[in-house]
């Protein structure tokens, strides 16, 4: 009897039956949805299995809050198209990682939320997913075909863009697009602000969105407890009693103004 | 580990894994194997000491001696020029050697009939494996030195990744392809008998043991041979190969990098997932320490003709680049010293950063005083050329 289950595993196994089935509403691609696409079969990755995908590069997914991440590899209109859906845990943590991960765009296509292209990948941050969409090749074609691919998986996503107003009032998307980072912890420091990396030395529990301007940078930080706002506080040797809503002068001139409880906000040198 | 009387893993199972170190400090006899470093899960570290270190352990015949060889010719367009490469290794090799003779450089590390592995990385998939350029060229000038292609294995964790990035049959005739982890062509994970192909090729006598768990994910991870607190060593590596060359690729992870070390270590244990968050460095250190693989590593050749600067191990194109450079060293930690230069020398140039960070090398620190090589970069011997006409 334990023979024949084993054998029948066996045989499910190849069949790729064993395979997780997809994640409830996620935004994957059909033959539907781009007629004339052929597409291989999706691979499933949830949780820390994100490391039998990409391997250590899944610290950085994880450390931002990650879910789950279909794979796929699409043929359309002659060229060859890698895309992987990316849930993440909320809208932040999608954002986080589009913006650590975005770089020299070529141009910012206009789809839901916020897009970074060049010419073998299409970036998107949409809710909490983030896309990312790879090309063999590199041509005009490609591109093209990676937007056609992108505008449909967004199209699939509902719910409402990721509002930044609570980090950063009066800051346009557009400045976001373009140089926003959001943080939480080191290894996002690493990725998007490595010279940042002391600036958060030992801090855990913390979201900061960061947008730097030449050598000033402005930090906003949404801490999760009292403690984390204290231990940053402490580490900049700064009396947290007068971080107040008219805000401080710190010795080494960041001006630091406390926004709502367990937020604040700098402005500092780069 | 290698197993002889005691059998550690029985322990665990009956004492309870969570108080397994509590345990054993309690026990001196049995606690020589575990090491607590502060702050961090024990590990069996101390472990590899026990087996005595050869002449030919790590850090090899040349500690702290590395060559670098540049050549601005060795990609073309995206694609690295093999009749380039084979002139950079033939060039290195000669440097590192002080031999004349490209054959007698090679035969000071391997010789006939010798098992030789070598070991890539094309994890990354096709937009970022070892080149076949310089695969290729490595098995040339190995067969030029007398080696037999039948001696010959190229191997990675997973079979399937070779597959998909070209190391098959086809393009490497005569030669052995292999990982431990394996599909079968319908695409299956067991073999007739109900078992995976994995489990045969993973050797239990051999583990490293952290005191983190790994989480069986077979649905997922179908291929994935084992969970919980132990990594078991490939038999490629204890039992396949006697000589095993080492050919990363040079990448960033963050603002340190993945190079020779972390290409071994993670390369030849199983369940290693567990280990990425908890325990990055210490893996990518003490794994190397235990004698399959200090023993029996070499030479590494660092596949920089082309590399990542940003977005690593995994493969973002816009982090893609030509270093155009080929590293070797029969000392790991010192190549990885310098891979890491070339690497932060792009970061900055690309305004990712504004200074290098050696001091996130904690990997190298912990490598260097493991007796694996020489992390301190005044200490390391750096001889580079330029071969670009």
């Amino acid at each position: 009897m334990h023979r024949v289950i084993i054998c029948l595993l066996a045989i499910l196994s190849c069949s790729g039956a064993l395979f997780s089935q997809l994640p409830e509403h996620f935004p994957v691609l059909t033959g539907e949805d781009l007629p004339g696409a052929s597409f291989s079969p999706n691979r499933i990755f949830a949780g820390t299995a994100l490391y039998g995908y990409i391997n250590g590069g899944a610290d950085l997914y994880l450390e931002y809050g990650f879910n789950s991440a279909v794979v796929s590899e699409i043929n359309y209109r002659g060229g060859n198209y890698k895309t992987t859906i990316y849930k993440m845990d909320d809208q932040e943590a999608a954002f986080g990682i589009f913006s650590v991960s975005r770089y020299k765009c070529i141009s910012t296509p206009v789809i839901p939320d916020y897009t970074c292209q060049t010419r073998y990948h299409l970036q998107i941050c949409r809710g909490q997913y983030y896309i990312s969409i790879i090309n063999a090749i590199g041509s005009e074609e490609d591109m093209d075909a990676s937007l056609e691919i992108g505008k449909v998986i967004t199209g699939k996503i509902e719910g409402s863009e990721i509002d930044f107003a609570e980090f950063l009032p009066g800051t346009s998307k557009e400045e976001l697009q373009e140089s926003g980072f959001l943080v939480r912890g080191r290894l996002g420091i690493v990725n998007g602000l490595p010279d940042l990396e002391d600036y958060f030395k030992g801090i855990k529990g913390y979201t900061a969105v960061i947008i730097p301007h030449d050598d000033k940078m402005l930090v906003s930080v949404k801490f999760i407890n009292p403690d984390a706002y204290r231990q940053f506080a402490a580490l900049h040797n700064w009396d947290i009693e007068e971080i107040t809503e008219a805000g401080l002068v710190s010795k080494s001139g960041e001006r630091v103004k406390k926004i709502s409880e367990n937020r604040i906000l700098i402005a500092s040198e780069y | 580990m290698k197993r002889h009387t005691f059998n550690r893993r029985k322990f665990f199972y009956f004492l309870g894994a969570g108080t397994a170190a509590l345990a054993l400090k309690q026990m001196p006899s049995v606690a020589s194997g575990i090491i607590q470093t502060p702050g961090k899960p024990a590990t069996n570290v101390s472990d590899a000491a026990k087996i005595p270190r050869k002449a030919s352990s790590m850090p090899g015949i040349f500690p702290g001696k590395v060559v670098h060889v540049k050549n601005m010719n060795s990609v073309a367009g995206d694609t690295p020029v093999e009749a380039e490469a084979y002139k950079m290794i033939e060039k290195a090799m000669l440097e590192l050697t002080g031999e004349k003779s490209l054959r007698k450089a090679w035969r000071m590390f391997v010789s006939p009939g010798e098992k030789i592995g070598l070991k890539v990385n094309p994890v990354a998939g096709t937009l970022l494996t070892t080149s076949h350029a310089v695969v290729k060229s490595v098995v040339k000038q190995l067969t030029e030195s007398g080696i037999n292609k039948k001696n010959i294995i190229i191997w990675d964790r997973r079979d399937m990744q070779l597959k998909e990035t070209g190391f098959t049959a086809e393009n490497y005739p005569g030669i052995r392809i292999t990982g431990t982890e394996m599909q079968d062509e319908a695409g299956g994970y067991y073999d007739p008998d109900g078992k995976l192909y994995g489990e045969h090729n993973i050797d239990r006598e051999w583990y490293y043991w952290a005191d983190v768990e790994g989480e069986y994910d077979a649905e997922t991870l179908p291929f994935m041979v084992n969970g919980g607190k132990y990594s078991y060593f490939t038999k490629i590596v204890t039992q396949e190969v006697d000589k095993i060359i080492n050919i990363p690729i040079l990448k960033n992870a963050g603002a340190s990098i993945t190079n020779a070390m972390k290409n071994l270590a993670y390369g030849s244990v199983t369940n290693t997932g567990r280990l990425h968050a908890a325990l990055w460095n210490e893996t990518c250190a003490e794994v190397c320490a235990f004698a399959p693989l200090r023993d029996k590593v070499v030479l590494n050749i660092c596949d920089g003709l082309r590399g990542c600067f940003n977005g690593g191990p995994g493969a973002n194109p816009e982090f893609i680049c030509n270093y155009n450079s080929i590293l070797i060293a029969s000392d790991p930690v010192a190549m990885d010293r310098i891979a890491y230069d070339i690497v932060a020398a792009k970061r900055i140039a690309e305004g990712l950063q504004k200074t290098a960070t050696p001091q996130v090398l904690t990997f190298l620190t912990m490598s260097s005083n493991l007796g694996l090589g020489i992390s301190a970069r005044e200490q390391i011997n750096l001889n580079t050329f330029d071969l670009t006409a």
